[in-house]
């Protein structure tokens, strides 16, 4: 399990902080983060990750201080996604997926048998195995992300923390990315996934975590953070609060108040 | 990593390394590079065995130096236009070099070591520890940092060149000027020998990290996340690029363009991963800076042209063409 407790960051010569009592990420849940921008989303999941080292609070993983474990040992057990991937140098999508096995292996990376099993699963589970000899610069925004998402899956990790990674994305596309997270969970992986797609985060989430300027407003089940009352606080009275017709789910839609004024 | 694909750039490597050493103003025949190992020395043996042949390994060295810098370079800095020199050192190595040249109390000579190189591997060294530290806070290097304090420290050290420039005397002129253009003619493997020392250790920090570097290139966060120890990579290929570059210089002075467009060539033959990256760009810019140097000794024998004026002839409209291409592509 990856636990942040007390964590309190700043950026230098910026008033706005970053203060959380309590966040974790346990095997088999899908965690939305949520909130406005500005929030401080992104910079949760990079200390999440061990990327930011927090100014105070401890970030455990396992029962042991983030901060004491080595990179590879971290990338053993935790995948991250980052929200902007650089594709300039121009992979093959298998060679990206291939990368993934990196604290598995040694020096120059060579993998055995053992490892090209799980980069195959990983391109499978993806969808990808068809473009697996494509180049980046050859794929859709879409393929892309899959493939830097296969690339943090063959690490074999336990928690996998995701940074927007269905942004940009058509709505079939989307519905696809959330429904692999939930298969992910199945698998036993825990998952943390920022978006600002609050509909598909109430949608495919376990647990919310609603956050404004830096600190938590609401933490628990869609049902309880999406109440009129937070909804109201963040995006004021421009949203339609209703329920999924299938699942019950809370969902939000625009209003239309000023035009009907 | 290709391996198929390394031996066939290694072949070549070979190839020129083999064929190189007998063009030249003088003819060669083989009897005479045979009969020196039976002790029979002429003018021509000795001109194969201690001037051709140290002359294309140095070129090979040099060459494949500079590639293989450039190539780590552009991806630690993820920026397409970086060359070995872009550190700044080829600023202070030429500074350290101008200074030995220029003020004659300070011209010496120690076994395989002159002042020049010596002074030019300690402006280098100057240069670089001015930057790491400039560029060093509590998190690490900052790679931008890095990059800008580089070009300011070049913007120094030019300031320094023109200021000796103003006061030397028109003889050193002449012999900074020359070794500002850049050339690989040595006479015998002693200051072959004085290299290693410098490039051996720079070598081995900048392959044993050639893994990383493809993680490098997808971002740092990305890196982070694959669970690479960015900023200890970072630290040896700055560390193992300056080395070896400052190692270079000092010998050779310096030489443009190979440590621009071979790792740009090479990424086009081979692709991206910096496991077989790496390897090429040695073996390809050696072989390239030999063959350049074949062509400065020849054009217009017997008088022989700076190799640096062929490689930046020849360079530029490659690049050039590389630029275009990619664009029309």
């Amino acid at each position: 399990m990856l636990e942040l407790k007390n964590i309190i960051h700043r950026f230098p010569e910026s008033p706005w902080e970053l203060n959380i009592n309590r966040f974790s990420v346990s095997p088999g849940e899908v965690q939305g983060i949520i909130g406005p921008n500005g929030s401080g989303k992104s910079t949760l999941l990079r200390i999440s990750a061990g990327i930011l080292d927090p100014l105070a609070g401890d970030v455990t993983l396992g029962g042991n201080k983030l901060k004491k474990l080595k990179r590879h040992t971290i990338a053993r057990q935790v995948g991250y996604l980052p929200q902007e991937l650089s594709s300039e140098y121009d992979f093959t999508v298998e060679e990206l997926v291939r990368m993934g096995r990196y604290p598995h292996t040694k020096g120059l990376g060579i993998l055995n048998s053992t490892d090209i099993t799980v980069v195959q699963q990983s391109l499978e589970f993806t969808g990808l195995e068809d473009l697996k000899k494509r180049r980046l610069s050859q794929l859709s925004g879409g393929e892309k992300k899959r493939a830097f998402l296969a690339s943090v899956l063959s690490q074999k990790p336990g928690i996998l923390l995701l940074d927007e990674p269905a942004s940009a994305l058509d709505l079939h596309r989307q519905v696809h990315f959330f429904r692999l997270l939930r298969k992910l969970a199945k698998g036993k992986i825990g998952v943390a996934v920022v978006t600002h797609d609050i509909n598909f985060a109430s949608l495919f989430c376990d647990n919310l975590l609603l956050l404004e300027e830096g600190l938590c407003l609401a933490q628990g089940p869609p049902e309880k953070v999406l109440s009129r009352g937070t909804i109201q606080k963040i995006y004021g009275k421009d949203v339609f609060l209703g329920k999924h017709p299938e699942t019950g789910r809370p969902t939000l839609l625009p209003t239309l108040t000023d035009e009907k004024s | 990593m290709k391996i198929k694909t390394i031996i066939l750039f290694g072949i070549f490597f070979l190839a020129v390394a083999a064929i190189t050493p007998w063009i030249g103003s003088e003819t060669i025949r083989v009897e005479d590079v045979w009969n020196f190992f039976r002790g029979t020395h002429n003018p021509q043996s000795d001109i194969f065995w201690f001037q051709r042949v140290p002359r294309v390994l140095l070129a090979l060295l040099a060459g494949g130096t500079l590639a293989l810098v450039g190539a780590c370079f552009q991806v630690l800095f993820r920026n397409p236009l970086v060359e070995p020199y872009t550190l700044g050192v080829s600023g202070g190595s030429a500074l350290g070099a101008f200074l030995a040249i220029s003020i004659p109390s300070l011209w010496h000579v120690w076994g395989p070591f002159s002042s020049v190189q010596l002074l030019a591997v300690a402006g280098a060294s100057a240069s670089l520890g001015l930057i790491y530290s400039l560029s060093r806070s509590q998190k690490g290097i900052s790679i931008y940092t890095l990059l800008l304090a580089g070009i300011t420290v070049s913007i120094i050290c030019g300031g320094g060149i023109l200021l000796l420039t103003y006061i030397s005397s028109p003889n050193a002129l002449v012999v900074f000027q020359r070794w500002m253009m850049g050339g690989v003619d040595i006479v015998g493997y002693k200051e072959l020998v004085a290299l290693l020392p410098l490039l051996f250790p720079g070598f081995f920090l900048l392959f044993i990290h050639a893994n990383d570097l493809n993680h490098i290139a997808l971002g740092e966060e990305m890196a982070l996340g694959h669970g690479v120890p960015v900023k200890k990579v970072q630290r040896n290929i700055f560390i193992g690029g300056g080395l070896a570059t400052a190692a270079v210089v000092s010998l050779v002075g310096p030489i443009g363009f190979i440590g621009l467009i071979i790792p740009h060539s090479v990424r086009r033959l081979v692709g991206f991963d910096q496991r077989t990256v790496l390897p090429c760009s040695f073996l390809l810019g050696g072989a390239v800076l030999t063959v350049c140097d074949c062509v400065a000794r020849t054009v217009i024998a017997p008088t022989e042209l700076p190799v640096g004026i062929i490689t930046a002839i020849i360079g530029g409209p490659l690049f050039i063409y590389l630029l275009v291409s990619r664009q029309w592509k």
